[in-house]
């Protein structure tokens, strides 16, 4: 904490940067990658225009903004990345996908040989690359460590047999950082090994979208049959992915992105909503006591939910406390969400039942049918189910927790 | 009070239960709903020939001369097959408001065509401000020599789409959300001045908005008479509604059990997780506890009298069982909850909507708390 207070500009400099980064947003989003950002209805914005949002970033310098300099980051202290990520909460731009930006990039620079930093850094930074996630497996959910998709030597090649499933934007993607079985021999964390593909079109790799409840494709099978890749795919030594998938797994869960912020934009949505919204008595949702109480306990979570989120920042990642500490922030903040998500639908009645499948899609220049502000809110409910079910379910999270308590 | 007689409600049931094992998988109800018409016209003459359309109404509009209550076990047997002919819609809700209807002529010539199946008349009731209260009524009837033209907009007209006629409250005196000054109204789904945009909800079902601008309809009620009608309608239908519910727990409560027995993580099936079985047993309380107050609410229902408290204690039980078994369904599945592949989750959001058609839990709180300060 000290050594970041230290680097932290002077509070003028504050000001200025914080007005450098509204005007860049200002000017440099465009009405489609506005609209996707307003279109956003769960972690996994809208492809092409946010992938376009992070190559107009990154043209700018910014894009990797929690990276060190040599990677391509802008070098920011922790308030300057805190800030342009509230300035990008703030305008409603698409939050740029995790994938690469968030996991494996961050596991690449500590794991990765020189040749492969320099192989692939680039492309994510940029955004030229999209990284998919193959963890999950149909059997190997929760208990990640028993997958069984399985990569063997022959010759120059691994020769990978399997499938994994809910690999989100899959079908988007180019690029693809998986675990696979390379031996079966001791523990089942001991030969699991963690792959870097650096292309998806090959002869036995295919991609199935899965629909999801809000009717839209985001997760994906992806069935591997004698899949050839190069010897080299590995990241760090094989039979050793686990500590890889497990330090980024951290990253994944709590810390790398700022809740709160967005929390109470949408807080302040749902306050919008409630103010133009009839109580069905003559009055208005937002003077009701009962709307207020839940309103403001929503704001109070979000208070909590950030005093940790600060706790954290400060602790170093992999010591002992910033695990469980990740955990609770997952906990609480996707417990909150889908708590905000509730709530909006409430004030929103039955215009949220419309389903809206054109009109939520970015760029179709379909009208939504019934007031704008609700048609975001049923898609944001549904699709926010997931929060407590992926990055390790919110009851997996309670059992890391649990061990350490009782393990004092 | 049930009317019809314990062996004509196990007959009913059975045969209901054969229909959605014969005619209702998942995926024969997937294409209904990904259809054209939303449903299927051919089961809509088989409700008819089964007698369905008519256990609620007079015998000398053709029907069975049951009463709501007589519908509860039909609506649960819907609820498990997740059907989307519009029932509720036609039978619980227009049906009811016109087997109430002052204008007798109106009124048989509807029934006897609705039980035969040859119309679909659906009721307009809501409007953007009036959340769960029926008295918050805009839309505006005038009588100009002899005749009656409305104008104004309704929302979430269930089945609008799909619909021939409308029933419609209307104000004819007072202000939005006076109890007395409401009426309703008849007319062609297709009459001039109608205009109705529809469009598909969540859960798989049709409604639409409505706008009338000088529609001539035709008055059911009078003497401001609508509004305690319409108000009375409602309760029923959230009767019906919370049939349905139970179903729909029920179903997703054996799913998630028997999923958790055959899914294994950690070498174990994940039922072994005590935490899991903690939630199912959650899951099972919820879905009793509004299985038992909807037994008991029929029961206890007047037909003719003020169910206000009662009514709106199962409503909000409802949506408070709903919220928690379709959440915790999903959770307990996991991933493969969260798709459009497994019925799972359609059978969550039905429970979505459910929660919010005909006045939310705040609202029907609100009611309970008016109704018991009152008595
Ligand atoms: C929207 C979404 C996006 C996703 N994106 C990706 C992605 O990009 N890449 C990827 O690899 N994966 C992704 N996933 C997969 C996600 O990580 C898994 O869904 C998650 O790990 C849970 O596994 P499962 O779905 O197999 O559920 P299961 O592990 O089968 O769990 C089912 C239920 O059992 C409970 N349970 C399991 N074990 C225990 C235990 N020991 N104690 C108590 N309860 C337990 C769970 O909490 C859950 O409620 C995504 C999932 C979703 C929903």
């Amino acid at each position: 904490m000290h050594d970041t207070i230290a680097d932290a500009p002077a509070p003028d400099d504050i000001s200025a940067f914080r007005q450098e980064v509204r005007d860049f947003i200002a000017q440099a989003a465009d009405a489609e990658i506005r609209e996707a950002g307003r279109k956003m209805t769960s972690f996994f914005p809208s492809f092409e225009p946010t992938m376009r949002w992070h190559r107009i970033l990154h043209r700018r310098g910014w894009a990797a903004a929690p990276w060190p300099r040599e990677y391509g980051g802008p070098g920011w202290s922790v308030e300057q990345q805190q800030i342009f990520e509230d300035e990008c909460r703030r305008a409603g731009v698409p939050r740029l996908l995790p994938q690469g930006l968030a996991m494996v990039g961050p596991a690449i620079m500590k794991f990765g040989t020189p040749e492969q930093k320099q192989r692939f850094l680039p492309g994510i930074a940029s955004g030229d690359d999209f990284w998919a996630q193959g963890y999950s497996e149909p059997n190997a959910g929760s208990d990640l460590a028993s997958l069984s998709c399985r990569a063997v030597r022959e010759g120059d090649h691994y020769v990978i047999n399997g499938s994994k499933t809910w690999t989100t934007y899959a079908h988007h993607a180019n690029r693809m950082f998986l675990l696979v079985r390379t031996s079966t021999e001791g523990k089942p964390q001991q030969g699991i090994s963690f792959f870097l593909l650096d292309r998806l079109d090959l002869p036995g790799l295919t991609i199935r979208p899965i629909i999801g409840l809000d009717g839209f494709p985001e997760q994906c099978d992806v069935f591997f049959e004698n899949v050839r890749v190069p010897l080299d795919s590995c990241l760090g030594e094989e039979n050793k992915g686990w500590t890889v998938a497990k330090y980024l797994l951290e990253y994944e869960r709590g810390g790398s992105s700022s809740f709160a912020t967005h929390f109470r934009n949408e807080l302040d949505a749902i306050r919008r909503l409630a103010t133009s919204s009839g109580d069905g008595f003559g009055g208005r949702v937002v003077d009701d006591p009962v709307f207020q109480q839940r309103y403001a306990r929503l704001l109070m979570e979000t208070a909590a939910l950030e005093a940790t989120e600060v706790q954290f920042a400060a602790l170093e990642k992999g010591s002992p406390e910033s695990g469980p500490m990740s955990s609770m922030i997952k906990i609480t903040s996707m417990e909150t969400l889908q708590r905000i998500t509730e709530l909006a639908v409430d004030v929103a009645g039955t215009p949220s039942l419309t389903l809206q499948l054109q009109a939520l899609t970015v760029g179709s220049g379909v009208e939504p049918i019934g007031p704008e502000e609700a048609l975001t809110i049923m898609p944001k409910y549904l699709n926010n189910r997931a929060a407590s079910i992926f990055g390790g379910s919110n009851e997996i999270q309670r059992n890391i927790i649990a061990k350490l308590l009782l393990s004092r | 009070m049930a009317l019809l007689t314990d062996d004509l409600r196990a007959m009913l049931d059975d045969s209901v239960d054969k229909f959605i094992r014969d005619r209702y998988d998942f995926h024969a109800r997937q294409a209904l709903v990904s259809g054209q018409t939303g449903y299927s016209a051919d089961h809509w003459a088989q409700f008819a020939d089964m007698g369905w359309l008519g256990i609620p109404f007079a015998e000398q509009v053709g029907g069975l001369g049951g009463g709501i209550v007589d519908t509860l076990g039909l609506m649960r047997r819907f609820g498990r097959g997740l059907v989307v002919e519009p029932y509720l819609a036609v039978v619980g809700l227009a049906g009811q408001a016109l087997a109430g209807a002052d204008d007798g002529e109106a009124r048989d010539a509807m029934l006897s065509a609705l039980v035969a199946g040859d119309v679909l008349p659906v009721l307009a009731w809501e409007e953007t401000a009036s959340r769960g209260n029926p008295a918050w009524v805009e839309l505006s009837a005038r009588g100009d020599g002899g005749g009656w033209c409305l104008d104004g907009e309704k929302i979430t007209v269930l089945n609008a789409p799909q619909a021939s006629h409308l029933v419609v409250s209307a104000r004819v005196a007072g202000q939005a959300g006076d109890a007395d000054g409401i009426e309703l109204f008849l007319l062609p789904a297709r009459a001039e001045g109608v205009e109705v945009t529809g469009f598909p909800t969540i859960d798989g079902h049709r409604a639409g908005q409505v706008r009338f601008q000088a529609a001539r309809a035709r008055p059911l009620t009078f003497d401001g008479r609508g509004g305690p009608l319409l108000r009375r309608v409602l309760d029923q239908a959230g009767l019906m509604l919370a049939a349905e519910g139970v179903g729909v727990m029920e179903s997703l409560l054996q799913r998630t059990v028997d999923y958790t027995r055959t899914r294994r993580q950690f070498g174990v099936p994940i039922a072994s997780f005590q935490v899991l079985q903690h939630r199912m047993a959650d899951m099972y309380i919820a879905t009793t506890q509004a299985e038992n107050l909807l037994n008991l609410t029929a029961a206890r229902w007047l037909p003719d009298g003020d169910n206000a408290e009662a009514a709106a204690a199962l409503k909000a039980q409802l949506c408070v069982s709903g919220r928690y078994v379709g959440q915790q369904a999903i959770q307990l599945h996991g991933g493969i909850g969260m798709t459009d592949e497994l019925d799972v989750g359609h059978y969550f959001k039905r429970l979505t909507s459910m929660g919010l058609l005909f006045g939310d839990e705040a609202w029907q709180l609100r009611r309970i708390w008016q109704a018991h300060a009152a008595a």
